[in-house]
């Protein structure tokens, strides 16, 4: 029983942890770090020895099983990199830095019950919980430039958060009205019941939008590039990768409840992608901030996960796993190099890279492989999934759809390009040297392997995916 | 024995792979002079391995026909991805006659420039990235040409891409070769877009991405119909191999889409030699001869590889008369002589009716590759000479050159075989592929073709020896400081004479064992006499006129002729403006005229509304009236908004 939910009860500790060190007046940055980094990896290890466990607890509202702790192990392994990438916290002040960490994992503890969710009431408050502590995050950056830009990013992002919650409070009530239940298993058939009254759709697309807020798609994604711009480098490293796992896994859970005929929810899936690649990619083109561009590529990739939810197949949903997967190890090394390329925790732009290759060699071979990884470039993890995601979709027939996203991976090149060539191509110019420790090296090696082997052999994966999503098929 | 060999045919692969890990990681501390030892070593290893495993194929397969009817054999084969239960991709080791003769070629002409590269990256403070970068290159190009499916070759194709992109912009000092290593990388990425479009759809109505699958009349045959896109008839296969072929146009720089090569040059000339000349841009037109069966059962093709390939050739070969750059003038001769390939294995589909039952005549195919074999060598020791005399005179500029015969007589022999190759002159080796083209377009029927092979042949003798004799003819027009010639580097120029003056003797090889896979072949290399001898006197016309204005490295006659066509020169020389019609498209267009307003919409409608509210809260304390004040409330309806809009563009 303590067994299956292992990984969340070390999370809750670690909770614990940092609200008693919040208490102590006498802070050291080097034990505050070590103990998160040191909760990082017992969470991690949690989540690897009860991988295969099942259960159902809370009168059914919560569920183990391979679905679940596959997800609770790929927040694991986000959760443990961004605190290595992120472990300096330049731009947080010492004396909120216990809070900071207590929030942190409070988000991740939210995170790993909404996947476990089952129930509807349980899995609004896991993801408010999530949300919420993430919000907190955000305005936690010191304020250097007097500008308070942390506090105008908190701001919009909680009123987004708000909205979106609204949206998908409001759909919930119309499916506990439809089907008088609120457990997903007894939503299906229920639906299936009232599958000619368009509320159904409704309501399950209202409880989608939730989700499409987390994970930044069209038109949800307004709050992208202005919280990213306004948190510290490593809070947005963190916003920009774990919970977008959770929001992957929870489309997939309701993308599986659409009753009946599902091609108004495909239609509506196919713009969704295509609007959130075009503009994305259009907008990415001409950003000079590094963490804007990312924001703008980290929408048009949210479209290029629809790909994979629109075909409704196990085996697109697998694909779409391994993308995200794919999609936060590439992020979190970007955010990596980031948050250890900026001095004083200040934002970069692009030519604050220049030269990065004699400043830090091994940083901007990370950079390169992540940069290049996301572009779509083999043999990297980027376009393995991005060419798993298209041959599924045109296994359904999507044909103009699949070109179109193609000429979308083609266009994002250019972007990432001039982050590359500033890394690459051009000198210091009087730009310091980067200093990196030894966690953070052997975190940035193996980040760059996992992005080249798992898009070198991807089948053990997948076949790992697919048959997590048969389990709640 | 052969099996032992073809079981470890990855170790070809694996000794770059080694040398690249090795150099670029670093985990003992190796001098920049063992980097280049080490370097040489593993590509030396991997070149004696492939002219082992080309004996043993030799042996083996072309010995046995009745063992390998279809000469080719897959001697390495490992599962890799599960699409579906019925779509799978392997790893495999493909051997077969153009695969073979390609392992032959990149291992040899890698050695060869890695040695060179000792002597021309002398002191460069990058040396060993460069030897690097050079390995991963050998190591993706060798990948490349023994894929066995089509998907390890684009993921191989998109390395080379990625190999060259670092090697074009090696001198990053330079914003020339940063801005051309970007240019070559976005539009081979351009073309490469339909490239993997191509895969995608053919991999989906065939259920395999397996060569010899592909290549089967069945795969054909399933391909072949025709559906209406709105109003226009589309038949898949054309669609399919078109789109895959568009890869192999922007990888083998075809018009319109060369611009990226003769820009290229701005990577150390090592570079030029073997990526931009000998190898890698052969691989659209290896691409093609992989796919050919598929190809040449489309209708509309094949048309389209020779139309392209012929353009090219001829329109190239125009706008290298006029350059000046020692190496633009070699990389537009490189595009023309691509073109020579391309068209060849264009024209190997006949003209309806020219020879009844036959829809294939085999010789284009095998003139095509066997251009490839000799152009490789000769191609890249011009380059090395190139090389050589800019290393020499530090300058590109063949104005400010001549006289060199005196100072650099081993390179100047040797380049004069291989511009008597290139110039089309019996009996070096370029001789023999270019009659086997030029016989190819003239059996199949396409005669316009063949004549502008003809042509193009002209003028490739004559831009090469205007190259030739403003070099090393007459008086030095600058003043040059200690010239002299480097040993790695002579060593390596001297070598490749060997084949550019013997590969002649092969041309029976190719015709009759480089054929198209899966076809009954009956040679008929029956020649009209007069066909080599036009095309000998096409190339001593173009020398003797090269002479005449160029001869003894004079330049006045050639000056008041310019003058004569000064508009026309001008349009030539600025290579027909075609780089400012991309620049007005994607600058003007698609820069300022999409993304830019995108970009200003966001900047200020939608961060001015923001910026509004951050300027209200450095006022301090008033988030009250922040929230009250219809700004942001806009902001939030926009999405609700746009969201609502979208559910009835659902329905």
């Amino acid at each position: 029983m303590a067994m299956a939910i292992l990984p969340e009860l070390s999370l809750l500790t670690a909770v614990l942890a940092f609200f008693v060190l919040s208490l102590s007046k006498d802070l050291n940055s080097e034990q505050i770090k070590n103990t998160a980094v040191g909760f990082g990896f017992v969470t991690l290890f949690c989540t690897v020895i009860s991988l295969h466990q099942q259960a159902s607890m809370f009168f059914g509202s919560y569920q183990v099983d391979l679905f679940t702790q596959l997800f609770k192990l790929m927040i694991g392994l986000g959760l443990f990199f961004v605190l290595i990438a992120g472990q300096n916290l330049k731009d947080i002040e010492l004396s909120v830095r216990p809070e900071y960490y207590m929030f942190f994992f409070l988000s991740c503890f939210g995170l790993m019950t909404l996947v476990s969710s089952v129930e509807l009431i349980t899995l609004f408050v896991s993801l408010e919980l999530s949300s919420f502590a993430l919000f907190l995050l955000v305005p936690m950056r010191s304020d250097q430039q007097g500008l308070r830009i942390q506090m105008e990013a908190g701001i919009k992002y909680i009123l987004f958060g708000v909205i979106a919650s609204g949206f998908m409070l409001y759909g919930m009530s119309y499916i506990f009205g439809l089907t008088g239940t609120t457990y997903l298993k007894d939503i299906l058939p229920g639906l299936k019941n009232v599958a000619s009254q368009p509320a159904a759709l409704f309501a399950v697309i209202m409880v989608l939008v939730g989700f499409f807020y987390k994970l930044a798609l069209f038109p949800m994604h307004f709050w992208v590039p202005d919280i990213y711009q306004g948190a510290s480098n490593e809070t947005t490293g963190f916003v920009a990768t774990v919970p977008k796992l959770a929001a992957v896994a929870l489309l997939i859970r309701f993308v599986l409840l659409v009753p009946g005929d599902a091609h108004i929810l495909i239609t509506l899936l196919i713009v969704l992608a295509l609007c959130s690649m075009f503009y994305g990619n259009l907008i990415a083109l001409v950003q000079t901030d590094v963490k804007r561009m990312l924001g703008f590529s980290g929408i048009a990739h949210a479209g290029f996960i629809m790909l994979g939810l629109l075909t409704m197949e196990a085996s697109g949903y697998a694909t779409a796993m391994y993308y995200i997967v794919g999609y936060v190890f590439m992020n979190i090394a970007c955010f990596m190099v980031l948050s250890n390329v900026s001095q004083q925790g200040e934002n970069l732009a692009i030519e604050d890279l220049n030269g990065l290759h004699k400043r830090q060699p091994l940083l901007a071979l990370v950079l390169a492989v992540s940069l290049f990884a996301l572009a779509g470039i083999p043999p990297f993890i980027g376009f393995m999934g991005e060419f798993m995601l298209l041959t599924g979709a045109l296994r359904q027939g999507y044909l103009l759809l699949v070109i179109l996203a193609a000429v979308n991976a083609g266009i994002a090149i250019y972007y990432y390009l001039s982050v590359i060539r500033a890394a690459y191509t051009t000198d210091p110019e009087g730009r310091p040297d980067v200093q990196i420790d030894g966690l953070t090296k052997a975190a940035g090696v193996i980040l760059m392997l996992l992005i080249a082997l798992m898009g070198i052999l991807p089948s053990r994966i997948v076949a790992l995916a697919d048959s997590a999503v048969r389990a709640i098929m | 024995m052969a099996d032992l060999l073809f079981t470890h045919s990855y170790l070809i692969l694996l000794f770059p792979l080694l040398s690249f890990v090795t150099i670029s990681l670093r985990p003992v501390q190796l001098s920049p002079k063992m980097a280049g030892r080490f370097a040489i070593g593993c590509q030396g290893l991997s070149m004696l391995y492939g002219l082992a495993v080309a004996a043993a194929y030799w042996q083996t397969v072309i010995g046995q026909p009745q063992l390998y009817p279809a000469r080719s054999l897959v001697c390495f084969d490992l599962a890799w991805l599960n699409f579906s239960p019925t779509l799978t991709a392997n790893m495999g080791i493909f051997l077969d006659p153009i695969s073979v003769m390609m392992i032959v070629v990149i291992s040899i002409i890698s050695f060869l420039v890695n040695i060179y590269s000792v002597g021309y990256m002398k002191d460069d403070p990058g040396f060993a990235r460069f030897f690097a970068l050079m390995a991963l290159f050998s190591f993706s190009m060798l990948g490349l040409v023994i894929s066995s499916n089509i998907l390890q070759m684009f993921v191989f194709w998109e390395l080379v891409g990625m190999s060259s992109y670092a090697l074009i912009g090696f001198w990053y000092q330079k914003p020339s070769a940063v801005a051309a290593s970007k240019k070559a990388f976005v539009v081979t990425r351009f073309a490469d877009t339909f490239f993997l479009i191509g895969i995608i759809v053919v991999s989906f109505y065939t259920q395999s991405f397996d060569f010899q699958t592909l290549n089967s009349p069945e795969t054909a045959a399933l391909l072949d119909h025709t559906f209406m896109l709105g109003i226009v008839p589309i038949n898949l296969l054309t669609l399919a191999t078109i789109l895959i072929f568009t890869g192999g146009w922007g990888k083998s720089a075809m018009f319109p889409l060369h611009i990226w090569l003769p820009d290229a040059m701005e990577g150390p000339t090592p570079v030029s030699s073997i990526i931009h000349s000998a190898t890698m841009v052969v691989a659209g037109v290896f691409l093609t001869a992989r796919m050919f069966p598929l190809f040449a059962a489309s209708e509309v093709t094949l048309a389209v590889v020779q139309f392209v390939g012929a353009f090219t050739a001829l329109f190239a070969a125009i706008i290298a008369i006029t350059q000046k750059d020692i190496k633009r003038i070699l990389a537009f001769s490189t595009l023309s002589q691509l073109g020579y390939m391309l068209f060849s294995l264009g024209v190997a589909k006949m003209v309806t009716g020219i020879h009844p039952g036959a829809e294939i005549n085999p010789l284009g195919y095998s003139a095509a590759m066997y251009h490839v074999f000799t152009h490789a060598f000769f191609k890249c020791m011009l380059f090395l000479g190139a090389g050589a005399i800019i290393h020499a005179v530090h300058s590109n500029d063949i104005m400010d050159m001549g006289g060199l015969r005196r100072l650099m007589p081993k390179t100047y022999w040797s380049l004069l075989t291989a511009c008597l190759a290139i110039g089309g002159i019996f009996p070096f080796s370029g001789f023999w592929s270019k009659d086997a083209i030029l016989l190819a377009a003239l059996q199949s029927g396409h005669y316009i073709v063949c004549a502008v092979g003809l042509a193009t042949g002209g003028l490739t003798a004559f831009y090469i020896f205007r190259f030739f004799f403003l070099t090393f003819h007459g008086r030095a027009r600058s003043k040059f400081h200690d010239v002299r010639e480097n040993s790695w580097m002579t060593f390596s120029i001297m070598a490749l004479t060997i084949p550019t003056v013997t590969a002649g003797m092969l041309e029976h090889l190719f015709v009759s064992e480089v054929t198209v896979p899966g076809l009954a072949y009956t040679p008929n290399f029956s020649h009209p006499l007069w066909l080599p001898t036009l095309a000998s006197l096409a190339g001593i016309a173009g020398i003797s006129l090269a002479w005449t204005f160029y001869g003894r490295g004079r330049t006045e006659a050639a000056e008041r002729c310019r003058l004569r066509i000064a508009p026309v020169y001008q349009v030539i020389y600025n290579k027909f403006y075609i780089d400012e019609v991309y620049l007005f498209i994607t600058h003007k267009i698609i820069f300022h005229g999409i993304a830019a307003p995108i970009k200003w919409l966001d900047r200020h409608i939608v961060d001015g509304a923001m910026n509004l509210i951050g300027e209200f809260l450095q006022q301090g304390g008033k988030a009250v009236r922040l929230l009250q004040n219809g700004q942001l409330q806009l902001y939030l309806g926009v999405t609700t908004l746009g969201f609502i809009a979208l559910l009835f563009l659902g329905r």
